[in-house]
């Protein structure tokens, strides 16, 4: 669905971001984008979504080059960015205004995501707050049925319980035909949502691999004792012990740890990628 | 089906709705003040009784000033990341767009402002003849205010492009950009005049005393039959499509 080849950019000429970057991500998956403050995921967003345009390399996005911006590669795309703006009108005229422009969009869908969010319909946008303007771009997103859904930072403003609403409605809303990229600093809200990880860091993928190949390949769990810890790729101190991510030398299945994860790629980058290239290599 | 990727009327009608539902809350606030100020100036004028071209000289002033004013701020979108994005991602061809913004800014308020100023003109008479007075009627399909009209479709082009190329106060840059765009073209056929015709000048900017330059027929010839009107014919026909095409590709290249 979208393919990156050799892509570069770059806000200033003496500070390149991206430099030769590959990435390819399928349908029926929700990819989830990890990275610390200032990686480029949100860049890497906007090139995704055509807001931004790379200075070399191939981009396509089913099919489109997205610097085109062709009415039909935009009207199967929906982007919910972190800092969003929502015009001056009630939800059922933002509704019938922008719908049209969405072919497969459903106002069944986007009716019971509003209730699930609980969103009176009869408000004004820009008289809500900054998480229920969230939860209706959202449920306008998912209500589009676009075939890239694009969110960045999806669960800042949301209240605990909506949360775990919106992974519920994301889980339930995926299916083949469909992409939803997702990046975020909340790991834990993306908890048995997301996969596979991608993590950026200095504008370069250091890490990207599914759920599965990461359970085969990484142990995660807490240890009660420090010496246990050398093979660790990183441990952490909690109340009980040490959580721990090592390799998964006897083949048991443990639940990933975003967090932890994400620590590990980052602090022990060499070894974590050591570990999945050689798996692969194998394979 | 495939829909066309350039132009698609149904799309080009979704947008007209989405233009028609966007705020324009300032664009009324601002249309009731000139209105006011106007109803304020007729009765003064009509009091003084002097000024019989009261609609000629304020439809023309605010037909124009309000006009790259209006202009100037119909790419407001463009000018704060999150209203960009949004409007950039909109499922609309380039074209559609630029159209669209046209089409408001140009026919769309020229018609509508002739048909508000109509209703207005009605009210200054009314006034005018409480002081026992009248204005030159108000008629906008008379030649001085076609003439100012089609004045307004030309100029509007350049006013458009700045909104696109601008970020914030597009109107005063768009100004300024003219200023000193007249000043180089100024000054660079200056010192043409000033290398072509070196030996009439002793020093940079003096005349040599006693020279009178006068152009010959042939030059007055060239001037006033073939320059002149090539320059008209740019200008009526030209300048204004140059300035759409302009626009379209910086609409094309603005990024968030």
């Amino acid at each position: 669905m979208i393919t990156i080849e050799q892509l570069n950019f770059h806000y200033k000429k003496k500070s390149p971001l991206f430099s030769d970057l590959d990435l390819d991500l399928q349908s029926g998956s929700i990819c989830g984008l990890l990275g610390k403050n200032g990686a480029g995921k949100t860049t890497l967003l906007k090139l995704i979504a055509g807001l931004s345009y790379p200075k070399s390399g191939r981009l396509t996005v089913n099919g489109y080059n997205p610097a085109d911006r062709k009415p039909a590669f935009l009207a199967d795309l929906y982007l919910v960015p972190e800092e969003y703006f929502v015009p001056a009108m009630k939800i059922n005229t933002f509704e019938k205004v922008y719908a049209a422009f969405y072919p497969k969009f459903s106002a069944a869908q986007f009716d019971s995501y509003l209730n699930e969010f609980e969103i009176d319909r009869s408000k004004r946008m820009h008289k809500l707050s900054y998480g229920q303007k969230k939860k209706v771009l959202l449920s306008f997103g998912l209500a589009t049925n676009a075939s890239l859904l694009i969110l960045d930072e999806p669960t800042n403003g949301l209240d605990i319980p909506s949360k775990s609403k919106f992974r519920k409605l994301i889980a339930g809303s995926i299916d083949d035909n469909k992409c939803y990229l997702i990046s975020t600093h909340q790991v834990r809200d993306m908890i048995n949502l997301i996969d596979p990880v991608i993590i950026l860091e200095d504008g370069k993928i250091i890490f990207n691999a599914n759920i599965e190949e990461i359970t085969s390949k990484l142990h995660f769990g807490v240890h009660f004792n420090e010496r246990l810890l050398g093979d660790a790729l990183y441990a952490e101190r909690t109340p009980g012990g040490y959580l721990a991510v090592t390799p998964n030398l006897n083949g048991e299945e443990t639940e990933v740890d975003l967090e932890v994860l994400f620590n590990a790629v980052v602090q022990n980058k060499a070894r974590v990628q050591e570990l999945f290239h050689r798996t692969l290599k194998t394979q | 089906m495939t829909t066309n990727q350039i132009f698609s009327f149904p799309r080009f009608m979704h947008l007209f709705r989405e233009e028609t539902f966007s705020g324009h809350r300032m664009t009324l606030i601002v249309a009731s003040v000139v209105f006011v100020f106007l109803v304020i100036n007729a009765a003064i004028m009509a009091e003084d009784q002097d000024y019989v071209n009261f609609h000629r000289i304020w439809y023309s002033i605010i037909l124009l000033g309000g006009g790259f004013y209006f202009t100037s701020n119909s790419f407001n979108e463009l000018n704060q990341k999150e209203q960009r994005m949004q409007y950039l991602s909109l499922p609309s061809s380039i074209l559609e767009k630029l159209t669209m913004k046209l089409l408001i800014t140009s026919l769309g308020y020229v018609i509508l402002f002739s048909a508000l100023y109509g209703a207005f003109a009605q009210v200054a008479d009314a006034i005018a003849a409480y002081f026992n007075y009248a204005f030159l009627p108000f008629n906008p399909v008379a030649p001085f205010y076609l003439f100012m009209i089609k004045l307004y479709l030309v100029i509007q082009s350049v006013f458009i492009l700045g909104a696109i190329a601008f970020n914030r106060f597009a109107f005063f840059k768009t100004l300024f950009a003219l200023f000193l765009l007249a000043l180089v073209f100024g000054g660079i056929m200056w010192i043409t005049f000033r290398i072509l015709f070196a030996e009439y000048f002793d020093g940079v900017f003096t005349p040599v005393d006693n020279v009178q330059v006068m152009p010959g027929k042939n030059f007055q010839n060239f001037i006033e039959f073939t320059a002149w009107p090539v320059l008209q014919h740019i200008f009526w026909f030209v300048l204004a499509p140059l300035f759409w095409v302009v626009a379209y590709f910086k609409l094309k290249e603005r990024e968030v």
